[in-house]
C-alpha cells in the first residue's frame, strides 16, 4: 500500500501542480451507487426500441410461453464459467484553471471470471483490477491534460485518466446539460462495462467447451457495441419497464413488460424478441413461481444473447440455455442478497471474487488524504 | 494436500482475529484434521508457531438456515444444487509454543514469537520432531522421558509423548489422578500401562508399587504371561520403547475371610492373607470411623481416650482387661453386663453409638477381615507394608470387602507409608519411592467431606508426598467427586471419555472450553493427558497390559 500511496501521491503532485485544487471538503467520499442500475442502463439502452414487435426465434414462435425443462449441471453441464465486474469510485476534489473547473475521480474497477467444474466446485479462473483517475478534458488545457497523462505513465500501478466529459453509452452526450458531478458513476461503470466485454472477448477463444454467463447486459442498446463474443449471455436481474411487446401473430395487441412478465408461469420462458439493431436477442425466464415471492415481477430474469451472424437462434439453443438457468436457481444468496429471487448462485459469487480485490475504502480514504495533503 | 503438504492458510478477520493464545485457519479440500491435530504455522522471522486444533466448523456463505431452506426450492428434498454453496472448514488451534525461527550467533536458540499469527500463513501437520517441541517434550532429559502413549494424528502421523519422571514420581511435582466413565475410559489398564512404563524406565530397584484391587480379580494375576497378545499390541508396546511383560517381584496380600481363607475371587501364587485384630488396629480406630458422622467430634475423643488406654494397658488399668474386638465391645470399661458405660466425660449414651458402630463395622458386618485373633498364616497388613522392598509389587485385594474395611485398609496402607517416610531415619532400608494406585478414590476422599481421619491422610499424602517419595496414582469416574485439593496436587491429569455435565463441572477448568466435549466423544483407549510440563492435552492411545487378564 505504500508504494501505491506514493503512486498516488506523485500524480496529485502533478494534477496540484497543473490545477488548483479544491479538495472535498470531509474528505474522499464512496459515491454511492444504486441498486437498480441495471433497470436504469436497460431504460436507457431501450428508448429506441420501446415497441418490440420482432422476434429472432426459429421456428418464429406462435405461442407467448413455454415451459422449459431444467438441465441439470450433471446432464449437460452448459454453463461453466461466469462473469461479474464491480466498481468503486470516489469524489477527490474540484480542479481549477481560471474559469473553468472538473470534478476529479478516482475510481477502481474489479472483474472476476470463475469456473465451476464438474464437480460443482468453483474457482477463479480470470481476475482483473484496474484504477482510473476521471476528469472532464475539456474542462482544462491540453498542457495540463497530457501532464496528468504522462504523469500516470510508467507507475508501478496501473492507473489510466479517462475523459468525464466523452460520450458513452451510460453517460450520455455531455451536452445534455448533465452535470460532470454526475458523471462520475456512468463513466466508471461504462469504463467497467468495456472491460467486461474485451475480457470475455480475450478469455472464451481461449477455452473449448462451456458457456459463460456474464452478469447484466450484453450490448448498448441504440449506441451501439457490446459484446462480440460467442457462447456468451447476458443475465439481468432488473430491467426496464417501458418496453412494450407484440407476441402471438397478427392479431396480436401491445403488452406491457409488467402484463408480460406478471403472467409468466414458474419456469417458463418467453419468445426471444430481437434487440436494438438486430446485434442481440433477449427473452425472459421465469426462475421462481410468484407466490413464493414478495412481488409477481420478482423471480424473472431477462437473458440478453449477442447475435452476431444476425441470424434467428433457434428454439432448441434457446431452450437449452433457458433449462441450464433454470437449474442455476439452486442455491440462492437468499437472506445475504435483496435481489436473490432472480440472482444466479455463481454470478453472486463472481461478484465476490471481484469485490475481494477492492482496496477498502477506509484504506483508500487514507491514502487519498495522504496523497492531497502532500500534493 | 499441496506438494508442500499444506493443508490450509491461517486466517483472521475483524470478529475471529488470530490472538497470542489461538489462531484460526482454513482446510484445504480432501484434507482431514481432527481436534487434538497438532499443527504448526508459519510465522515471523522463519519460525513456526504450533497449535493443537481445539474445535472445527464448517461454514457457508447462507446467513441462515432458512437460506438453504429456500435454496432447496422450500424444503424440497430431491432437489440437488447445481452450485453447491460455497464453504469452507475451519479450524481454531490453542498456541502451544514457537520455535523462534533457529538459533542466535552463540547457538543458544532463539526466544518464542508470541505475536498473532498473521492472516495467509501456511499450515502443516507437525511432524514428531514439532509435536516433541510444542509440548515441551524436547527439552525433558532423556533418562527423564517416561512414555506415555502414543499420538496418532490424522495424516497418520505418530509420535510418542512422555511425561517427565521428575513431574510424575517427584521431586518437582507427582501424582497422577484418572478420570472417565466406567467400562470406557480404561483408567485401570492405562494406570497399569503407566506403572509399567515407569518401572521399565526410571530405576525399578528403587520403587515400591503398591496396587489396591478393587474390582473382581482383575489385578491378581498381573505377574502372569497374557494368553495372548495380538501383534498391534506387542507393536505399540515397542513403537513406545517397551518390553510388553507381566510385572516382576509381585506379592498378593488377600484379605481373611470368616473362614480364615482368602476373601478373594482368585488366589494367586505368591499370596498371603491379611487380617486384623484389635492389637494391630489400637492406633488406626479413627480411620475405622472414617466413614460415621462426628459433628460434636465425641466418637473422635472416645477413640482416643481407647487408644490412650489401649496403648498405655498395665495390670491395673481399666483397659486391662481388653484383649480383642469381643472384650473391647463387652467388657469394662465400655460395657458392664451389658450396658454402655460413660468413659470420663464421655456420656454412656455416646459409647452405646460408639460400641453400636463398632460391632457393625468388626463383627457383624464384617467381611472377617476383623478377627478377635489372627492365626499364624494371617498376616498384619502394616507389618507387610513396613517391609516393602524396592523393585517389587505388593497388590493388596480389597475388592470384596465391605466399603468401610476398603476404606480402612486403605487408610492403613497409607498412613504406614506415609509414617515411614515422614519418620524415616537412615538406619531404615526403605525404597526411594512408593507408588501407590487406588481406583475408586472418590469413596476415599469424597468431595464435599470437610475432613475425615481418611481424607487428612490423604491429603498429606497429595500436598507432601512428593517430597517424601510417596505417590498416589489414582481414578475414579468423576474427577468432580473427589476432594479437590487431591485432584489439584496431582500434576498430571489423565481423562477418559466423560459425561458432558461432569466434564462442565469446575474441576476441569484446566480444560479449554472447546476441548471439553471433545472427551464426550473419546473412544475407548483414547486418553487426554495433561501434564505438567505440557503446553496443551494431547490424545494418545497406549498398548493393552501385558498380563493375564480374564
Amino acid at each position: 500500500m505504500r508504494e501505491f500511496t506514493e503512486t498516488l501521491r506523485s500524480i496529485m503532485s502533478v494534477v496540484a501542480h497543473q490545477l488548483e485544487l479544491m479538495p472535498a471538503s470531509e474528505g474522499a467520499m464512496e459515491e454511492m451507487t444504486f441498486s437498480d442500475e441495471d433497470e436504469r442502463d436497460d431504460t436507457r439502452f431501450a428508448q429506441d426500441n420501446l415497441e418490440v414487435d420482432s422476434m429472432l426465434e426459429i421456428p418464429r414462435p406462435n405461442w407467448k410461453y413455454r415451459e422449459v425443462r431444467f438441465i441439470h449441471r450433471k446432464e449437460n453441464h452448459f454453463f461453466r464459467y461466469f462473469l461479474d465486474g464491480s466498481y468503486r469510485h470516489y469524489f477527490l476534489a474540484t480542479g481549477l484553471e481560471h474559469d473553468r473547473s472538473t470534478p476529479i475521480f478516482l475510481s477502481q474497477i474489479a472483474l472476476a471470471i470463475i469456473n465451476r467444474d464438474d464437480n460443482g466446485k468453483i474457482h477463479t479462473v480470470r481476475r482483473e483490477h484496474q484504477w482510473f483517475l476521471l476528469l472532464a478534458k475539456a474542462r482544462i488545457s491540453e498542457n495540463a491534460w497530457q501532464s496528468i497523462q504522462n504523469a500516470t505513465k510508467n507507475t508501478p500501478y496501473n492507473i489510466k485518466v479517462g475523459d468525464l466529459a466523452e460520450m458513452d453509452a451510460y453517460s450520455g452526450d455531455f451536452g445534455q446539460a448533465q452535470d460532470l458531478r454526475e458523471r462520475g458513476r456512468s463513466k466508471t461503470r461504462h469504463l467497467m462495462s468495456t472491460m467486461e466485454f474485451e475480457i470475455a472477448g480475450q478469455f472464451m477463444p481461449t477455452i473449448a467447451e462451456g458457456w459463460m454467463i456474464k452478469d447484466g447486459l450484453v450490448s448498448f442498446g441504440k449506441f451501439g457495441g457490446g459484446m462480440q463474443s460467442e457462447r456468451v449471455i447476458g443475465v439481468a436481474k432488473n430491467f426496464n419497464s417501458i418496453q412494450k411487446f407484440y407476441v402471438q401473430g397478427k392479431a396480436r395487441e401491445k403488452e406491457s413488460v409488467a402484463s408480460l412478465i406478471g403472467n409468466l408461469p414458474p419456469h417458463h420462458r418467453t419468445p426471444a424478441f430481437e434487440g436494438f439493431g438486430s446485434k442481440t436477442a433477449f427473452w425472459y425466464l421465469r426462475l421462481r413461481s410468484s407466490e413464493q415471492l414478495q412481488y409477481p415481477l420478482f423471480g424473472v430474469i431477462k437473458v440478453e444473447i449477442p447475435v452476431l451472424t444476425e441470424q434467428p437462434i433457434t428454439t432448441e439453443l434457446l431452450d437449452e440455455i433457458s433449462g441450464a438457468l433454470l437449474a442455476e436457481q439452486f442455491v440462492t444468496p437468499y437472506g445475504s442478497d435483496d435481489r436473490w429471487h432472480s440472482h444466479l448462485y455463481p454470478i453472486y459469487q463472481a461478484e465476490h471474487a471481484s469485490k475481494q480485490q477492492f482496496v477498502s475504502t477506509q484504506i483508500l480514504q487514507g491514502i487519498i488524504k495522504n496523497a492531497l495533503r502532500s500534493s | 494436500m499441496t506438494e508442500n503438504n499444506i493443508i490450509g492458510r491461517t486466517s483472521a478477520t475483524d470478529r475471529e482475529p488470530n490472538t497470542s493464545d489461538k489462531f484460526n485457519f482454513w482446510i484445504t479440500a480432501d484434507v482431514i484434521v481432527n481436534p487434538f491435530d497438532i499443527v504448526q504455522s508459519d510465522h515471523l522471522n522463519g519460525s513456526k508457531t504450533y497449535g493443537l486444533v481445539a474445535t472445527l466448523e464448517h461454514r457457508t456463505d447462507a446467513a441462515s438456515h432458512l437460506a438453504n431452506y429456500v435454496s432447496n426450492n422450500f424444503g424440497s428434498v430431491a432437489e440437488e444444487p447445481n452450485t453447491p454453496r460455497v464453504g469452507a472448514t475451519l479450524a481454531r488451534a490453542n498456541v502451544m509454543m514457537n520455535d523462534g525461527g533457529g538459533t542466535n550467533a552463540d547457538g543458544t536458540p532463539k526466544d518464542g514469537i508470541y505475536m498473532p499469527v498473521e492472516n495467509e500463513q501456511a499450515v502443516r501437520f507437525a511432524e514428531e520432531a514439532g509435536i516433541h517441541a510444542a509440548l515441551g517434550i524436547d527439552t525433558m532429559k532423556p533418562e527423564n522421558q517416561i512414555p506415555a502413549g502414543l499420538i496418532k494424528m490424522s495424516n497418520q502421523v505418530e509420535a510418542v509423548v512422555y511425561l517427565d519422571k521428575s513431574y510424575v514420581i517427584g521431586p518437582e511435582s507427582a501424582h497422577v489422578n484418572i478420570s472417565g466413565i466406567s467400562g470406557l475410559a480404561t483408567k485401570t489398564s492405562y494406570a497399569m500401562f503407566l506403572l509399567q512404563s515407569i518401572l521399565q524406565k526410571a530405576a525399578a530397584d528403587d520403587i515400591a508399587v503398591i496396587i489396591m484391587n478393587v474390582k473382581h480379580g482383575d489385578l491378581l494375576k498381573i505377574d502372569e504371561e497374557p494368553a495372548q497378545l495380538d501383534e498391534q499390541q506387542k507393536s505399540l508396546w515397542v513403537k513406545l520403547g517397551l518390553e510388553p511383560r507381566p510385572f516382576q517381584n509381585v506379592h498378593y496380600l488377600l484379605p481373611r475371610a470368616k473362614n480364615g481363607e482368602p476373601n478373594s475371587h482368585y488366589r494367586p501364587r505368591q499370596s498371603k492373607i491379611y487380617a486384623y485384630e484389635l492389637n494391630d488396629c489400637v492406633d488406626k480406630l479413627d480411620l475405622l470411623f472414617s466413614s460415621v458422622p462426628d459433628p460434636t467430634e465425641t466418637i473422635d475423643s472416645l477413640v482416643g481416650e481407647i487408644a490412650n488406654g489401649l496403648m498405655n494397658k498395665t495390670a491395673k488399668s481399666q483397659f486391662a482387661r481388653v484383649q480383642d474386638w469381643n472384650s473391647l465391645l463387652n467388657d469394662e470399661p465400655l460395657s458392664r453386663e451389658g450396658k454402655s458405660q460413660s468413659i470420663g466425660d464421655i456420656k454412656a449414651s455416646s459409647v452405646g453409638k460408639f460400641r453400636r458402630h463398632l460391632r457393625r463395622m468388626v463383627q457383624t458386618r464384617t467381611t472377617g477381615v476383623f478377627t478377635n485373633q489372627r492365626n499364624h498364616n494371617e498376616q498384619d497388613l502394616a507389618h507387610e507394608i513396613r517391609n516393602i522392598e524396592g523393585g517389587h509389587t505388593y497388590v493388596v485385594d480389597i475388592a470384596k470387602l465391605q466399603d468401610h474395611e476398603q476404606a480402612f485398609v486403605f487408610g492403613d496402607i497409607i498412613r504406614t507409608v506415609y509414617e515411614m517416610f515422614a519418620e524415616s531415619d537412615e538406619t531404615l532400608n526403605l525404597p526411594k519411592k512408593v507408588l501407590i494406585f487406588v481406583d475408586e478414590l472418590n469413596k476415599y476422599a469424597p468431595a464435599g467431606v470437610k475432613d475425615s481421619p481418611l481424607i487428612e491422610q490423604i491429603l498429606d499424602i497429595s500436598e507432601r508426598g512428593r517430597s517424601l517419595g510417596v505417590i498416589l496414582i489414582s481414578a475414579q469416574q468423576f474427577m468432580s467427586a473427589v476432594h479437590p485439593r487431591v485432584t489439584g496436587n496431582a500434576a498430571t491429569k489423565i481423562l477418559g471419555r466423560s459425561t458432558s455435565s461432569e466434564i462442565m463441572q469446575p474441576d476441569y477448568r484446566f480444560l479449554d472450553q472447546d476441548l471439553k466435549l471433545s472427551t464426550t466423544r473419546l473412544s475407548k483407549g483414547e486418553l487426554l493427558i495433561q501434564h505438567a510440563v505440557y503446553r496443551q492435552p494431547v490424545k494418545i492411545i497406549f498398548p493393552k497390559p501385558a498380563y493375564k487378564q480374564d
